[in-house]
């Protein structure tokens, strides 16, 4: 063996790798003849010495307890939201990025041929008998651009859970909304040309919900540009997660709630919806 | 009678990972107390930085909790898989703050973390060990990245070829090449703490290749 083809095997030699053992030997038997190569074969074994003892060394090093704790709240919320897909509802808050806006534009076009063909068998309806539409959808098409911030928690202990009214939920804030020009291409009309009082939205219009309670991990990532909301029902113990009072005697319950999403499917913030 | 806990102790990965994304949160638990201490000692070796560290750490198993469709068990293991998501977190955190300047000196922070584990009482021996590691752990630290890792990942880690392979996604002789040019640097870099003179690591890279 020669000096070139004692080089490429010396690493394995110091490191007991896998080298065939004849070639090994016959590495061994170079080096005793090379002070070169027994230098750098010596320079190797110490290296190799050093490095495990640097693994040794950082063996007992581990990641902050609370990494733990964040992100077992995480996978929470990610196992709630998996649960009540079916169920789930989701609000668009903002329109700032779109990625794919010629997919946009055509669910609009095809929103507004709908809310055409819609007026034109209402107004079909209307000349017959009066029939009231019942459990007519929703689109909730209103933007909002929400940063989530914690607020001093309410009292949210017994049977009131939710006593004092925080923020009106998606639903009122829908009705109280003026008209808006950019929703028509959604198919949303004003509420002087809709049959408001025949839609049938009672459960969400009577909703009270708490201020978005930041979720703890969310705080190291970037600013929330933009997201969604999405409504689950998560374990009424997730109360005390964010610190609110829960009556024990309903731990085994459910609560609604609603978290706020970024465009990456990370939950950044939560509130709770009665 | 063993608890649950001992029961899913001694599945694979693989297993617990698939109870995972029906929404077993033990299973969660126990793989995440299985893999942290790697994936976080690996982006803190590769980075040098706690805070680093820790967010990598989080992004790593956020990436698992959000997605574990990612992984697919014919490509390697899943600690190879985490040491993947890992490296590129590191990387990409890496490259963001190669042009800012820390305000804060983390030097301090750092030692504290890794602090040498001492249990030898001749205090001369632990002295000259600490001493040694400390060395080893700043001339790995200065090594360029695609060096860096892959001495981590095989000395430190105790990965093999293949699965570092696997980890890093390029070819075995790829990773078998830049670890014998890694130690290499790494010989003549503590070669050069020790033999300060500049003639030593000349001669040890002018060695003869007849």
């Amino acid at each position: 063996m020669n000096c070139q083809a004692f080089d490429n095997i010396v690493s394995d030699l110091a490191r007991n790798g896998m080298v065939d053992a004849a070639i090994s030997q016959d590495g061994l038997d170079h080096a005793s003849e090379c002070d070169r190569c027994s230098d750098r074969l010596s320079d190797e074994r110490s290296l190799s010495n050093a490095l495990r003892s640097l693994a040794e060394t950082d063996l007992l090093i581990q990641a902050p307890e609370t990494l733990e704790s964040s992100l077992l709240g995480a996978f929470r919320l990610a196992t709630a939201e998996k649960n009540s897909a079916p169920n789930v509802a989701v609000l668009p808050i903002t329109a700032r990025h779109s990625y794919h806006w010629s997919v946009a534009a055509a669910a609009a076009v095809v929103a507004a041929l709908l809310a055409i063909a819609g007026v034109k068998v209402l107004n079909l309806r209307s000349a017959g008998p009066n029939v009231i539409p019942q459990n007519v959808a929703v689109t909730p098409a209103y933007e909002e651009q929400k940063e989530p911030g914690s607020v001093p928690a309410p009292d949210l202990s017994s049977g009131k859970e939710f006593a004092p009214i925080l923020s009106p939920t998606p639903v009122q804030r829908h009705q109280n909304r003026k008209y808006h020009p950019g929703l028509q291409n959604a198919g949303y009309r004003p509420a002087s040309k809709a049959p408001v009082e025949s839609i049938d939205v009672p459960s969400q219009a009577q909703e009270i919900a708490t201020d978005y309670f930041p979720v703890s991990y969310a705080s190291s990532l970037s600013p929330l540009e933009s997201g969604r909301v999405i409504r689950v029902e998560l374990p009424r113990t997730a109360l005390a997660s964010f610190g609110l009072p829960m009556n024990m005697a309903q731990a085994n319950g459910s609560v609604k709630a609603d978290v706020l999403m970024d465009d990456y499917g990370a939950a950044r913030a939560i509130r709770f919806v009665r | 009678m063993p608890t649950m806990t001992d029961t899913i102790c001694q599945d694979s990965d693989e297993e617990l990972l698939l109870r995972m994304a029906n929404g077993d949160e033990e299973s969660f638990v126990t793989l995440y107390r299985r893999r942290q201490a790697a994936v976080y000692r690996f982006a803190l070796q590769m980075s040098g930085s706690p805070s680093v560290a820790e967010d990598v750490t989080q992004e790593v198993f956020m990436a698992l909790i959000k997605d574990c469709s990612g992984y697919s068990a014919e490509k390697g293991k899943l600690a190879g898989y985490l040491y993947g998501i890992a490296r590129n977190h590191v990387l990409r955190r890496l490259e963001r703050e190669r042009f800012t300047v820390p305000i804060e000196n983390g030097t301090d922070d750092d030692m504290d973390v890794i602090s040498p584990v001492d249990n030898t009482s001749d205090p001369l021996s632990v002295l000259t060990r600490n001493e040694t590691v400390e060395n080893v752990r700043s001339a790995v630290l200065a090594l360029p990245a695609h060096y860096r890792e892959v001495v981590l990942l095989c000395e430190l880690h105790e990965m093999s070829y293949v699965e570092t392979a696997a980890a890093l996604n390029c070819a075995v002789g790829t990773v078998r090449s830049r670890l014998h040019r890694a130690r290499a640097m790494l010989v003549e870099k503590l070669g050069a703490q020790t033999d300060p003179k500049p003639s030593s690591s000349s001669a040890n890279s002018e060695r003869c290749f007849a």
